[in-house]
């Protein structure tokens, strides 16, 4: 996938994949209008320019500053899918790379939401967060879809969130009001009525019986006296409840994501105001990540290398108890000690990391707590992958050198041994020659290689 | 696919494995409630309680009291009518609030939790389990501020909601918030009252276990006064669970009253009957009765045909002749010195006779002779109140348990008006329901008819009810054998 470079691109262009593997094609598909509109304006800085189409969003609906912003971020939507795949693809074949973006395509627009939480006052770059949501959200609903499509009707219906019986009802029936709360209504009462037996699978729901069937009514009709909602018979109730099926089968099937259409478009004048905010935004950013860095330093080593197992590496955990055991014999085994682990650290870092913004101790606040998550998860992203493109790129400098001496197939070895020398020296880790480790440094080697070598930007 | 697989790239969430001991152990916690949606509910809590605990007292136990609000023997209290379990953490309380979706779209909190006084929770914890694949894990948490400024109250189902967006996925940070006491609950609603005879009526109203979802029949004001009042909760809980008849058997009938059931003696004494004056089995199953005995499909008559008497040796055990020798026997008064040379005689009977008919008999026998004697099950009776004046007539219901084999129970329902001599009101309709509520066979009394009755056997934990209706009135109960 080539990135887009001009300005005018990134927020007038949208990817499309067609095919499968070595079939696969990668598209960029201008929208004139929109691409119209980028030319009138100058736009210095891309990421100001986004947060200014962002709070122009969050004030009102606007179809266009909606449509340039889900263009800005294309590639982020990009390799939250091709770095989601990468990771599942080993447990879940089939897993193809054009449903994992057009999912996430399928996330991306609805870019406020994706977004809702995202401030900028910290320092956190939008691509950053918004990937890191994408990829969040990503895996979440690949694994509900997997799960949906694994439990028959009934099972289904226990399975999803109201949220989604609504905006699946409303989709896919073009329902509101009355007629949406009657669809939810009639799932409330099937589940009143019928649920699974402690011990037995959920997922497994065979069909309520005739008299189950008519308990579910009856609980419908007290429930729709209270709510002043018209009452229903039993061949009113299944089609309700057989349409809420139908929506949710239809909401997790592959969606089709086409581009904004057309629309008339407005001029956006750049203040140079969001410039400044930026270059604030970046040196503060710097600031943080400056900060981040020391506290990381200051964390014993064993939970060090955790975290670059984790997030450096992006080993599961269970595997990482695999790769810690060859070296202490003594390191948990279950997952969840792992997990219980990875908590401790994280909290270990926010701790390190409030102390260091907060010398005085003034007492910390929910919302402030809550603040400095982005920046944590940005740091955790960032840092590993800056020291390991920094790895890469010298010793891709090094191997270009010495090209005389040795053949250029050899550079992917090169690359592969050199970072893993590189990460044991700096970690004080040894990385023992396993595959789960031997993959894990092959997937940061090719995304390097995709952007360094086909220009990427990531 | 399984827990690990699902790691990536949730590295703040908190992940448990769930062992098949406390698959198992949740699994019991949960027959203590009342219909299939509670014991489902009951079920996910009980799972998500013991890892939890288990974990915040491995991280705070030696600096902190971490325990469940409530005794474990009063949790079913809650999971019967409302999803969540609160937790003490120190000085702040977590509310888990587990979930099934697959999806992580949203936290949905029930009303109860944010506004009653005595629920409400400092952090509201998500945790999705998923017990077919045997994980749970902790993903995100607000606090009662987060919900009281941003959640939605959905009037459907009295529940609070919050996109995901607005939750906080993060549990280092939750732990970080209760170590610095961030969440200060701040919001105290006022909690209303209802008077004790409103409280009662309400009650009353709330413990047909046919209204499935209590909570949403009442007013929030009304509903939370009563579910927020220790004594009516435990009151509204127990008269809505279905009878224990594993429990009759085991002796364990200290309980019995606080459902409105007697041993039948008891009964029987008050109202100044014996087996002798006109309800013994004997009586019953007389000539004289035994044509308005209505009979069932799966129940073979429990009339036998006249003939002469024979000795158990003779005929065999199952023999009609033996029968009919039974039914002699429970002409005659308890305390006779006939009556005790004969318990031995019937408690043989009863280990090694094999049709239903005659263990019935000698059981029903055995129990008019000497109450109470385990070897005739136990025999249960109720006046039911149909809810208007039947011409002075009162309804007893006799609900007897036999254990017919290792894993089987035998039982036998008989519905007859308490006055001597008087018949039902036609009309009258006795249902037995399965578990799913389904009716599997009903009987209606026709002119003149003075019994009816019904017998049939299930597995030990199975469930049926028992239904009687006449006019507006009716009556509703559940059992598990």
């Amino acid at each position: 996938m080539q990135s887009r470079h001009t300005v005018q691109e990134q927020f007038s262009s949208f990817l499309s994949i067609e095919g499968e593997g070595p079939q696969i094609q990668y598209r960029w598909i201008t929208q004139s209008n929109l691409a119209r509109a980028v030319r009138a304006m100058e736009i210095s800085d891309p990421e100001a320019f986004a947060l200014t189409l962002l709070d122009k969003l969050r004030q009102s609906s606007c179809a266009q500053s909606k449509a340039h912003l889900i263009a800005y971020l294309q590639e982020i939507c990009y390799w939250a899918a091709w770095s989601v795949r990468r990771h599942l693809i080993s447990q879940w074949s089939g897993l193809e790379e054009r449903e994992c973006f057009l999912i996430a395509s399928e996330i991306l627009a609805q870019p406020l939401q994706l977004l809702k939480a995202y401030d900028p006052k910290w320092g956190t770059k939008l691509k950053t967060y918004a990937q890191h949501r994408l990829e969040l959200q990503l895996v979440q609903k690949l694994y509900a879809i997997r799960g949906w499509q694994q439990s028959t009707d009934w099972g289904l219906l226990r399975r999803v969130s109201n949220r989604q019986l609504k905006e699946a009802v409303k989709r896919h029936q073009s329902v509101s009001g009355k007629e949406l709360a009657a669809h939810q209504l009639a799932v409330n009462s099937f589940k009143e009525v019928y649920a699974p037996i402690p011990g037995q699978s959920s997922r497994r729901l065979a069909e309520p019986t005739l008299g189950q069937w008519q308990t579910m009514v009856q609980q419908y009709n007290q429930s729709a006296a209270r709510l002043e909602m018209a009452s229903v018979d039993l061949t009113q109730f299944r089609a309700l409840v057989s349409a809420s099926v139908q929506s949710i089968r239809a909401f997790s099937t592959l969606p089709m994501v086409e581009p904004p259409d057309n629309f008339d478009v407005e001029d956006y004048r750049d203040s140079g105001i969001e410039n400044l905010i930026a270059q604030e935004q970046e040196q503060q950013q710097q600031e943080l990540s400056e900060i981040l860095n020391q506290c990381f330093s200051q964390l014993p080593l064993d939970q060090q290398a955790l975290l670059l197992f984790t997030y450096g590496l992006g080993i599961k955990q269970q595997d990482i108890s695999q790769v810690r055991q060859e070296q202490f014999t003594g390191f948990p085994q279950q997952q969840y000690q792992v997990a219980r682990k990875l908590t401790k650290c994280r909290k270990q870092l926010y701790q390190v990391f409030l102390q260091r913004l907060n010398p005085n101790g003034e007492p910390l606040t929910e919302a402030q707590l809550k603040q400095i998550k982005p920046v944590l998860d940005e740091w955790l992203k960032q840092y590993f992958t800056k020291e390991f493109n920094s790895c890469l790129d010298s010793l891709y400098q090094r191997h270009m050198q010495n090209m005389d001496k040795s053949l250029k197939e050899d550079l992917v070895v090169d690359l592969f041994d050199g970072l893993r020398q590189y990460i044991e020296a700096k970690f004080q880790v040894s990385l023992p020659r396993i595959q789960i480790v031997d993959h894990a440094l092959q997937t940061i080697v090719e995304h390097w290689l995709q952007n360094h070598l086909r220009g990427g930007e990531q | 696919m399984n827990a690990e697989s699902l790691m990536y790239p949730a590295t703040d969430h908190l992940w448990f494995d769930l062992s098949s001991e406390e698959l198992k152990l949740a699994q019991q916690q949960s027959q203590r409630c009342s219909n299939p949606a509670a014991r489902w509910r009951a079920y996910l809590n009980a799972l998500a309680l013991g890892p939890v605990l288990s974990w915040l007292k491995s991280e705070w136990g030696n600096d902190l009291n971490v325990e469940p609000w409530l005794p474990a023997d009063q949790h079913p209290q809650i999971w019967e009518f409302v999803n969540g379990t609160a937790i003490a953490v120190g000085n702040r309380r977590w509310v888990l609030l587990p979930q099934e979706t697959d999806d992580l779209q949203e936290l949905v909190i029930p009303q109860e939790w944010v506004d009653i006084r005595e629920w409400a929770g400092h952090y509201y914890v998500g945790i999705q389990v998923n017990p077919d694949q045997q994980w749970l894990q902790l993903w995100a948490y607000v606090t009662y501020e987060d919900i009281k400024e941003r959640g939605d109250l959905d009037p459907l189902d009295q529940t609070y909601t919050l996109e995901q967006e607005d939750l906080t996925e993060d549990i280092a940070l939750l732990m970080i918030s209760q170590e610095q006491a961030l969440s200060r609950l701040s919001f105290i609603p006022a909690a209303n009252s209802l008077n004790p005879t409103q409280a009662q009526a309400l009650i009353q109203k709330l413990s047909d276990p046919t209204v499935l979802n209590p909570r949403l029949c009442l007013p929030f004001s009304q509903w939370s006064s009563l579910i927020s009042h220790p004594e009516w909760r435990q009151q509204l809980y127990q008269q809505r669970q279905p009878v224990r008849l594993g429990e009759w058997l085991g002796q364990q009938w200290q309980g019995i009253k606080d459902s409105g059931w007697q041993k039948w003696e008891n009964l029987s004494s008050t109202l100044g009957l014996t087996g002798q004056s006109g309800l013994g089995m004997g009586v019953v199953l007389g000539s004289g009765l035994a044509a308005v005995i209505t009979p069932a499909i799966a129940m073979r008559s429990l009339s036998p045909e006249f003939s002469a008497s024979n000795p158990i040796e003779q005929y065999g055990v199952d023999s009609p002749q033996v029968r009919l020798l039974i039914q002699e026997w429970a002409k005659l008064s308890p305390q006779s010195p006939e009556a005790v040379k004969v318990i031995p005689e019937l408690e043989q009977i009863l280990q090694i006779a094999q049709e239903e008919d005659t263990r019935w008999l000698a059981a029903e026998t055995l129990w008019l002779l000497s109450p109470g004697n385990q070897s005739a099950g136990f025999w249960g009776m109720k006046q039911v109140d149909l809810g208007i004046d039947l011409a002075g007539q009162a309804i007893g219901l006799v609900l007897a348990v036999l254990p017919k084999s290792s894993d089987q129970v035998s039982v036998f329902v008989r519905v007859y008006p308490l006055k001597s001599q008087a018949s039902l009101p036609a009309k009258l309709e006795l249902q037995i329901l399965d578990q799913t509520g389904e009716v599997f066979q009903q009987l209606s009394a026709r002119e003149q008819d003075r019994v009816l009755q019904y017998k049939f056997w299930g597995s030990p934990g199975e469930e049926f009810g028992i239904s009687l209706k006449l006019d507006q009135g009716h009556y509703r109960e559940n059992f598990v054998l």
